[in-house]
C-alpha cells in the first residue's frame, strides 16, 4: 500500500462544513478514506459540504451532527463514526470558534463558549476516540490549534489561551496513548483563509500578509495536506508534534 | 457462552493469565499488571468483546472482577 493511500481507513472530521476541516474531509477522501463530517447543527453550509463531497466520493461520506463541546453528545457522535465503518482511525478536532475582545471587555458569556468549543472538545473527543482507535493498536489524533496558541496575539487573551491548551494535550495524550498505537498531534496554522478573518480590514489583511515570509496568504488545502501527512502512514513515527503551518509567518 | 465466561476470558487475555484465579484477588490496583494501564486495556478488551462504550462512571467503579461483572451484565444482559 502505498503510504498516502488511506482505503479503508475512518475518519471524524469536526468542525467540516467549511473551511479548513471542508478541506480536510476533502483532502482525506481524496486519499481513499471513509469520512464521516460533522457539525454542531444541520446548517446549510454543512448539507451543501456533504452533498459536494457525496458527489465526488459517493459512499465514503457521512454526517453526523453534533456538539463535540458536550460530552454526552461526544460519545454519539464517536459512537456512530466507529459503527459506520466498525472501525475509527483518524480523528481531526478542528471545530473552532473564533471571537476578539481587548482585555477587560471579554464577556464571560465569551470565554466559556470559546473555551468549550475550542479545548473541552478536544478532551471529550480524544477520551470517547482513544479507546476505539486501541481496540486496532493503530490511530492518529490530529488537533488544530493556532499560530497565536504558540506565540500569542492582541486582542485574543481567550483564543490563544483555548489554542494553547489544545498543544498542553496533544502532548500529554500522545505520551499516554503511544504504547496503544494512537499517535496524537497537533497544527498550528498561520493566516489562513476562512470565514473567520472575513471581517478585517484591507489594512489588518495587508499588515498580516508582510509578517508572512513567502508573502500570501495560506489556503485551507495547505493545512488540509498535513494533516493528511499526519493521518497517514507516512508519519508513522511522529507524536506529541505541534507543525506550523503559516507560510514563516511571524507575530 | 455466559457473559462470566466470556468476561474472564478477557481478563485471562489481558492480563495473559492461563488460568483465572480466584475473583477475590482481581482487585484493581492489587492483582498484578491490574494498574491505571492494565486498566485501560481491560477497557479496550470489554469494549470490543460485547461491542460497547462503557460510561465514565463505570470505568472508575470496575474496581475488581464481581464490579465488572455486575456493570457488563447491567449493559449487555446476562447472557
Amino acid at each position: 500500500m502505498v503510504p498516502l493511500d488511506l482505503s479503508n481507513r475512518s475518519a471524524l472530521v469536526t468542525g467540516s462544513s467549511r473551511g479548513i476541516g471542508y478541506a480536510t474531509a476533502a483532502r482525506l477522501l481524496d486519499a481513499g478514506a471513509t469520512v464521516v463530517l460533522n457539525g454542531r447543527t444541520m446548517t446549510e453550509s454543512l448539507e451543501t459540504a456533504h452533498r459536494t463531497l457525496v458527489a465526488e466520493h459517493p459512499g465514503r461520506v457521512h454526517v453526523i451532527e453534533g456538539d463535540v463541546a458536550d460530552p454526552v453528545q461526544v460519545k454519539r457522535i464517536v459512537r456512530g463514526a466507529f459503527d459506520i465503518a466498525k472501525r475509527l482511525d483518524i480523528l481531526v478536532n478542528n471545530a473552532g470558534v473564533l471571537r476578539d475582545a481587548l482585555i477587560g471587555m471579554i464577556s464571560e458569556a465569551d470565554v466559556e463558549e470559546t473555551l468549550r468549543v475550542n479545548l473541552m472538545s478536544v478532551i471529550h473527543t480524544t477520551q470517547a476516540a482513544a479507546r476505539l482507535m486501541a481496540r486496532g493498536k493503530n490511530g492518529s489524533i490530529i488537533n488544530v490549534s493556532s499560530i497565536i496558541g504558540r506565540y500569542g496575539n492582541r486582542g485574543q487573551l481567550v483564543y490563544g489561551a483555548s489554542k494553547a491548551g489544545i498543544i498542553g494535550a496533544t502532548l500529554s495524550a500522545a505520551k499516554e496513548l503511544a504504547a496503544q498505537g494512537v499517535r496524537v498531534n497537533a497544527i498550528a496554522p498561520g493566516y489562513i483563509r476562512t470565514a473567520m478573518i472575513e471581517h478585517l480590514s484591507p489594512e489588518v489583511h495587508g499588515q498580516r500578509i508582510s509578517s508572512i515570509a513567502m508573502g500570501r496568504i495560506g489556503e485551507p488545502r495547505d493545512v488540509a495536506d498535513v494533516v493528511l501527512f499526519l493521518a497517514s502512514d507516512l508519519s508513522s513515527y511522529v507524536t506529541g508534534q505541534v507543525i506550523g503551518v503559516d507560510g514563516g509567518m511571524v507575530i | 457462552m455466559s457473559v462470566e465466561k466470556r468476561l474472564g476470558n478477557v481478563f485471562r487475555e489481558v492480563f495473559e493469565l492461563n488460568d483465572l484465579p480466584e475473583r477475590s484477588e482481581l482487585i484493581y490496583n492489587q492483582f498484578p499488571k491490574w494498574n491505571s494501564l492494565g486498566h485501560m486495556s481491560l477497557v479496550a478488551a470489554i469494549e470490543t468483546e460485547f461491542d460497547c462504550i462503557l460510561e465514565t462512571d463505570d470505568i472508575l467503579a470496575m474496581s475488581s472482577f464481581q464490579r465488572a461483572l455486575e456493570i457488563v451484565s447491567r449493559i449487555h444482559g446476562p447472557s
